[in-house]
């Protein structure tokens, strides 16, 4: 069943597999895994079934890839802004309020569905090998990746020499993932506090002043 | 305990054969805790009609009446699931804040409990429960829950530590609501190093947690 928003059909810039993903992953967010219908993904894609298979294998196939896309979306982007913000970075202090408000960021109220989002992949590995094994990949490459960024930065001499970054980047990112799990209380007042928290607990991570 | 309860259930496949008709069960609790342990085991996606009223033994029928059909069902087994933590892993916590009378009895009770909520034999309840957390932004009802349970185990902590500062347990300046808030996020940041289970590293993070935990009661220095 084609859908009211014409925009579906594969984009010129795409390609058959890329437009695949865009559209189980468009699926999930909307009904969660069970919106992943085979004729609906097909229609959508506007190709035949024989592409799917020869792309994902099968529909379940596709889902994973989907599920591992909604867990790694933005993710790295993120991270190499914070590296590039090291580059440009010249003290200690400018680093503690830049690192600080790159947390905050990430925290954001505007950034809660990507979060959730995030949970809602992992969450969904449960009893999925395949799945979890995607993600435990990701998970290392975005934790190697922030220990990257956090080296640059120890290099510069804004964190100590004593602290292993890889831990901390760790530490950062599981932090953030457990605070994803509350939000959706959705209540503000809760969720500041919770933030300023866990600012509090990178800062001691890193080696960085607690104020 | 609630967690340990939890890992039970999974363990004990065969055993839940021998209760399947349970006098004091309703055909309701049966079907949804037949439903859980099916969660438990394949995941949503494994849970199928057949096999529910196999084990069971009610029918298809019954299984519309009370639950319109198999969502239905798979989604208030995913509300009791939900239901049992983080109120379980903060009770536990609680209990150890409540039994210690000097500060280095504090410190070891809440190690202790610690250690033993993020064990590794918790992995898969505390997956189960990120799976259900997860799939509750898509649905109201489920998120309402979970507000609730937050809530209830962050008073309740609160209501403990309240306990152990005014033995002059702990700095009187911690904010002792963002830091049970804090705790009870903990169990979810965990599953990120439980996929990857390396034990090494596992056990760094399990370090700093550990010291963060004391360090944020004033504790520790």
């Amino acid at each position: 069943m084609p859908k009211k928003n014409n925009t579906s059909v594969v984009k010129s810039n795409e390609s058959t597999r890329e437009a695949f993903l865009r559209v189980a992953v468009q699926a999930i967010d909307d009904d969660g895994e069970q919106g992943v219908r085979l004729e609906k993904v097909l229609a959508e894609v506007g190709v035949s079934a024989s592409s799917l298979y020869h792309h994902f294998g099968n529909l379940r196939g596709l889902t994973n890839e989907a599920q591992a896309e909604r867990f790694a979306r933005t993710v790295f982007e993120d991270i190499d802004q914070l590296k590039s913000l090291i580059s440009k970075t010249a003290n200690s202090q400018d680093f503690v309020t830049e690192i600080e408000k790159q947390f905050r960021g990430l925290m954001s109220k505007n950034r809660v569905l990507l979060r959730l989002r995030r949970v809602n992949a992992l969450g969904s590995s449960y009893q999925n090998p395949q799945l979890k094994s995607s993600l435990v990949v990701i998970q290392r490459r975005v934790i190697d990746s922030l220990a990257l960024a956090l080296m640059m930065a120890q290099a510069k001499g804004f964190i100590p020499i004593g602290v292993d970054v890889e831990l901390a980047a760790a530490w950062v990112i599981s932090t953030i993932f457990g605070g994803a799990s509350l939000e959706i209380v959705d209540d503000s007042a809760l969720m500041d506090k919770w933030n300023d928290f866990a600012v509090e607990s990178f800062k001691l991570a890193l080696g960085l002043e607690v104020a | 305990m609630i967690a340990e309860h939890n890992a039970q259930v999974g363990e004990s496949a065969a055993a839940t054969v021998d209760i399947a008709h349970r006098p004091a069960e309703s055909t309701r609790q049966s079907f949804i805790r037949i439903t859980m342990q099916l969660i438990d085991e394949l995941g949503e996606s494994g849970v199928r009609v057949e096999d529910i009223v196999e084990k069971s033994g009610h029918s298809v029928s019954s299984l519309y009446h009370y639950f319109g059909n198999i969502r239905g069902l798979i989604e208030e087994s995913q509300m009791s699931r939900l239901s049992e933590l983080p109120t379980g892993a903060v009770n536990y916590f609680l209990e150890a804040v409540k039994k210690a009378t000097t500060t280095e009895e504090l410190c070891q009770h809440i190690i202790d409990s610690l250690d033993m909520i993020f064990d590794l034999k918790h992995a898969t309840s505390r997956m189960g429960r990120l799976q259900a957390v997860g799939n509750a932004n898509m649905n109201p009802v489920f998120t309402a829950e979970v507000a609730k349970r937050y809530r209830v185990a962050v008073d309740e902590s609160v209501k403990a530590l309240v306990l152990a500062r005014d033995r002059g347990l702990i700095s009187p300046d911690v904010d002792l609501e963002a830091y049970s808030l804090w705790i009870a996020t903990m169990s979810s940041a965990r599953t990120i190093m439980d996929i990857d289970n390396d034990p090494v590293a596992t056990e760094k993070w399990m370090d700093v947690t550990r010291t963060s935990v004391l360090y944020y009661l004033g504790l520790i220095p």
